[in-house]
């Protein structure tokens, strides 16, 4: 096992090195010079050619492109992320206390999604060819298909403006929080369904359930001991999957229920074009997406003997 | 040569059965029909619509459904149906033009990794590495907010980051079958890689492509209507249904109609392609991976 994990480590630390690269590389996707783009931020639109030459020299410019690179990356390596070319803030201590309101959010919907996904795959696994099988199914699809600024919107709609229950946007109380949980939850929770169910379809077809059958034991204890426990497994990686997306911020409910985490400061940001505060929020949600995924193939060894005793 | 390759198209020629297929699955029937419709709506918009979707008339401003007015107006005064029949076009010619750029490119690469592995395999992965460490919407939202709101910059945003999962599908089929007996032989005979990679690999990846593809359609529209929702996409006056969406919030307390219908439509046309989707995979693929169905 500390072959598969120190492999995996290995790999990680070549996403992260990548992660850097389209980082850096962010500033330079705009049209226009980078030193433009920041003398437009900090000196408006209308520039002479001396205060664009300036910002040129003191931002290093005119170095060639990978001493640039070299440069910001031995910046990142102490952490220091720069500062917001619109407010002056210092970047990563903005994104340090927006990220809270992320992970409190990210948190609550998974919680929500596996709620309602596992039971309800299970349902639909065990129920194939019912019609509560076909109906969840087919919902599930739906769920799939729904934008979910579109259910956020409706929720809000619903919520908030006609039956008066819940705060439509901001950040506080649990209240707060219901919304916009709820929209990402049940987002998730239909694609997570229809995971369970193929992964519990899968264990169910197995030797050692015919086996389990032939001994004689109860369905519930086929179902909730013996296949569940296999069948977890995808459904973990998947959900730890989700956790790393989410944590990255998820930039369209954050900015419809003006929530403030990360993704919404990313897509201020972009409206601001505000470049640094832009690298500095993709760095960090690659980074965070990036050791997720690593958290999860570990869990994932531990928890599959296959892996452990390798 | 000639007998293996023929061997294998017909192989690929199973999918002649697919009207018998279909007829049993309903859902991807009913996927189908509807694209269908959407695509005669989108052809036809202009003799769909009743009015001129960009003519302004401030006397007529957030009117209730109406004869004259099906979908009932917008605040400035247009009519909402007309609108969302000419948004068809934006949202089905993003999805698709997306899906034919990144799949070509993917599958390209993806046919090239796993057939040649070594050195040019490890160097296209880690690209592949490189774009899937991101959320996929985080990168496709810096690069069109970087280049700016237009429509051929949302379709370079998506294309641009839509392409890694065709390679990583088609690298593995590549792979598993560089060890087939037929590639061996095919090689035997002196067949350029080129050949090979195009006869004979390839075919045998158009199933999964196809199932991927269709899903993968389903989720470029969500992204592009989601690009537009934010303000990075395409730009009002245009009636595409994600910046229609965001129009609407303003009024949503008093015309909470002009934010349900659009949001119908991108339902509508999703739905379409994941059913046909989710269907062809029961069909092509039925080992197939759930998880080709993403949202966001």
């Amino acid at each position: 096992m500390l072959k598969y994990i120190s492999k995996r480590i290995f790999l990680v630390f070549f996403v992260i090195l990548g992660v850097t690269i389209v980082t850096f590389c962010t500033m330079h996707f705009a049209p226009g010079d980078p030193e433009e783009v920041i003398a437009i931020a900090r000196y408006g639109e209308d520039l002479t050619q001396e205060q664009i030459d300036w910002v040129k020299v003191t931002e290093g410019f005119d170095a060639p492109v990978y001493i640039q690179y070299m440069k910001w990356l031995d910046h990142v390596l102490r952490l220091d992320l720069g500062q917001s070319l619109v407010t002056s803030d210092d970047v990563l201590e903005e994104i340090t206390i927006r990220f809270p309101a992320t992970m409190l959010l990210a948190f609550s919907s998974l919680i929500i999604s596996l709620t309602i996904a596992i039971p309800a795959g299970i349902i639909v696994a065990i129920k194939k060819n019912a019609i509560i099988g076909q109906f969840f199914m087919t919902g599930s699809l739906i769920g799939v298909s729904i934008p979910n600024f579109w259910l956020g919107l409706l929720l809000i709609w619903l919520f908030a403006y006609t039956l008066h229950l819940l705060p439509s946007y901001g950040y506080g109380g649990i209240s707060h929080l219901i919304l916009p949980a709820v929209t990402l939850g049940t987002s998730m929770a239909a694609i997570t369904t229809r995971l369970t169910r193929s992964s519990m379809l899968d264990v169910l077809n197995q030797e050692y359930i015919v086996t389990a059958k032939a001994k004689g034991l109860d369905n519930r204890t086929i179902i909730l001991k013996h296949a569940l426990k296999n069948a977890m497994l995808p459904i973990i990686t998947f959900a730890g999957m989700q956790l790393g997306f989410l944590l990255g911020g998820s930039v369209i409910v954050e900015t419809i229920f003006a929530w403030p985490g990360i993704g919404k400061l990313l897509v201020d940001s972009i409206y601001a074009r505000d470049f640094s505060m832009v690298q500095g929020c993709v760095l960090i949600i690659g980074v965070t997406f990036a050791l997720t995924n690593l958290a999860v193939d570990i869990a994932y060894a531990f928890l599959d003997p296959r892996i452990r005793y390798e | 040569m000639n007998k293996s390759g023929r061997q294998y198209k017909n192989k690929a020629s199973n999918r002649l059965h697919l009207p018998e297929a279909f007829m049993q699955n309903r859902t991807a029937a009913f996927g189908g029909i509807l694209i269908l419709l959407l695509t005669f709506v989108a052809v036809l918009a202009p003799y769909i619509s009743l009015h001129d979707p960009l003519e302004q008339n401030r006397g007529n401003r957030l009117l209730s459904p109406s004869f004259e007015y099906p979908f009932g107006t917008d605040n400035l005064g247009r009519c909402v149906f007309s609108r969302l029949v000419l948004g068809t076009r934006y949202s089905l010619g993003i999805g698709v033009l997306v899906v034919a750029i990144s799949s070509f490119i993917g599958t390209t690469l993806g046919i090239i990794s796993g057939y040649s592995r070594g050195i040019i395999d490890e160097t296209i992965m880690r690209f592949v590495d490189i774009v899937l460490a991101f959320p996929s919407i985080i990168l496709a939202l810096v690069i069109a907010g970087a280049l700016g709101p237009s429509l051929s910059n949302v379709v370079i945003a998506l294309a641009l980051t839509h392409w890694p999962a065709y390679t990583r599908l088609v690298r593995g089929i590549a792979f598993s079958l560089r060890e087939k007996e037929f590639v061996e032989a095919a090689k035997a005979l002196r067949a350029s890689d080129i050949y090979i990679m195009r006869r004979h690999i390839f075919p045998n990846c158009i199933n999964p492509i196809i199932v991927l593809a269709t899903l993968d359609i389903a989720n470029a529209i969500i992204f592009a209507t989601a690009l537009s929702f934010l303000g990075l996409g395409i730009q009002p006056p245009t009636p595409e249904w994600g910046s229609m969406l965001k129009a609407g919030i303003p009024f949503m307390r008093t015309s909470p109609l002009l934010t349900i219908f659009p949001g119908i439509a991108i339902m509508t046309i999703v739905l379409a392609f994941n059913f046909l989707g989710d269907g062809l995979r029961d069909m092509l693929d039925p080992k197939g991976n759930e998880l080709m169905l993403v949202n966001e």
